[in-house]
């Protein structure tokens, strides 16, 4: 069985070329980028080399990139670091109620440590208002930490204009602070991400979200930002981050940043145009669908919808064994369904939520591969409806 | 994920549907992730005689609501009674230890769906 894989959010495929890169420093370079020698220094080197692409991916300077494990490390050493390093200034965090887990946790985690969150709510398209944010801040606010595109509906926060208003909020009050960090995992390599227009002082970004290898991630962290390590040890990445550096998956990430660069007008232009094909077919030919999100201000990788009467994990499954992967905002795992706290922040109601696909995209995603999962999505829709005690009766009655 | 019996249960459910004017008919619903099933019944001279399911709830639960209607079909009241949702469980080819509460709401439809009859003919 042929098998399509539309759950790019989740993870992407090693691109062959990034593989290439890495090969070697799993065997002949196998060096310790710390050691003194030239076997250490060959991976020092490398390791440079990808910091350099990876900075110029979201147009930082290299010094300003701090290697991590990933998204979730990289988010914990933003929010953590932050809350530590200034706990003296402050201790209130605004963020928002769609968050990734990752931000979501990490700052509830923080709740038990006496700091204050505010988790700002999203309008009916996923969007958090400025005018919200700005109510929110405090004289004690720290930190404002808003993902850049929403890792299960893809919107796009209005992340420049957070960035500005901070500004002056911070020139009113000649202060550094509040500091204001992002989750771009799902917007780097998809649309232009440039820390200096963003008006960012942190970003979060991952490798294997854009045809790099897992286990490896950044975090942009401005000069002159102050920051407490989370993870102590060695001298590794400038004191920020202690740990032997993974230079095959740092070559891997670094080579991926480059390919995600030279290529990203293409691969954002072939993205949106399937992924707009795919909803146009999904509008066209089932009934009773609702997308999730707002249409206009999103990355081009995502689309997630609503199937009335059925439930997304059933479908998801069925889709599976069918050869297609894609993923659902409800998973029910002993007896329990936590529907989405993404599309229940969106005032979706319960069976709405559970009834969500999300279907992700990427540059090796092809025109015939939507065009069959747009077959079997008819069919398996029109089957699990007609199993369903909430769909009309009339149409199934023997 | 799912393979074998188990897949071809999911893909191609049996006794899919609702029966007109059924003997008895009843839908329940676990309280925890809000699954449902709907069976109905025929039953002629105490023995169940037809029998269609229909199913919202993960993929898991189609199967067992299928083979519930399966297992039923051609039983006395009494000893569709008697399945358990270990038979169910055996007989979908084994589900994963996390969808066993989908071969329990099985069970708790054959209970409801017999409930139904016999409340709708007291003896």
């Amino acid at each position: 069985m042929k098998r399509i894989y539309l759950d790019n959010s989740a993870t992407t495929a090693v691109d062959p070329e990034v593989l290439e890169a890495m090969w070697p420093y799993f065997s002949e370079e196998f060096g310790n980028a710390s050691s003194v020698h030239t076997v250490g220094q060959k991976a020092r080197a490398a390791v440079e080399a990808a910091r350099a692409r990876v900075a110029e991916l979201i147009g930082a300077q290299p010094g300003e990139i701090v290697f991590t494990s990933g998204g979730t490390e990289s988010d914990n050493l933003a929010i953590k670091g932050v809350a530590e390093a200034l706990s003296d200034q402050g201790r209130h965090i605004i963020t928002s109620a769609i968050e990734h887990p990752a931000v979501l946790r990490t700052c509830r985690a923080l709740e038990k440590r006496g700091f204050r969150v505010t988790f700002l709510p999203v309008s009916g398209g996923g969007l958090v208002e400025v005018t919200d944010l700005e109510a929110a801040l405090r004289e004690d606010t720290i930190l404002v930490s808003i993902m850049m595109a929403n890792n299960e509906i893809g919107t796009r926060q209005p992340i420049e204009e957070i960035g500005r208003l901070i500004r002056d909020v911070r020139q009113a009050r000649g202060s550094p602070y509040p500091y204001v960090h992002t989750d771009a995992v799902q917007a780097v390599g998809k649309v232009r991400v440039d820390v200096n227009e963003l008006g960012v002082d942190l970003l979060s970004l991952s490798a294997h979200k854009i045809h790099g290898p897992k286990g490896v991630g950044a975090l942009y962290v401005r000069s002159g930002v102050l920051l407490a390590p989370q993870m102590h040890g060695g001298h590794h990445e400038r004191d920020r981050r202690a740990g032997t550096e993974n230079v095959p998956g740092i070559v891997g990430f670094g080579r991926a940043a480059e390919l995600a660069r030279t290529h990203l007008a293409e691969r954002q232009r072939h993205m949106q145009q399937l992924r707009d094909h795919l909803e146009e077919g999904i509008a066209r030919r089932i009934p009773d669908v609702l997308f999730n999100g707002d249409r206009e201000r999103r990355v081009p990788h995502i689309s997630n919808c609503s199937f009335r009467y059925i439930e997304g994990e059933a479908l998801m499954i069925r889709l599976d064994l069918r050869g297609i992967a894609v993923s659902t905002g409800s998973a029910c795992a002993s007896g329990s369904v936590e529907p989405s706290h993404v599309l229940t922040a969106l005032g979706r109601d319960r069976e709405l939520a559970r009834g969500s696909i999300r279907f992700s995209l990427c540059k090796d995603t092809t025109a015939s591969d939507i065009d069959t999962v747009l077959d079997v999505l008819v069919e398996e829709v029109a089957a699990l409806r007609a199993l369903s005690p909430l769909a009309q009766p009339s149409e199934t009655r023997v | 994920m799912y393979q074998g019996k188990l897949a071809q249960l999911i893909q191609h459910p049996s006794h899919v549907g609702e029966l007109e004017n059924p003997s008895a008919m009843a839908e329940v619903t676990n309280p925890v992730c809000d699954d449902r099933l709907r069976l109905s019944i025929r039953v002629e001279d105490g023995i169940i005689t037809e029998a269609r399911f229909k199913v919202y709830g993960c993929a898991p639960t189609i199967a067992t609501g299928s083979m519930a209607a399966e297992l039923i079909r051609g039983k006395s009241l009494e000893d569709a009674l008697r399945i358990t949702r270990e038979e169910i469980d055996r007989a979908v080819g084994g589900l994963p230890h996390t969808k066993i509460h989908c071969a329990t709401l099985a069970v708790d439809a054959i209970w409801a769906v017999i409930d139904d009859y016999r409340r709708r003919n007291p003896v």
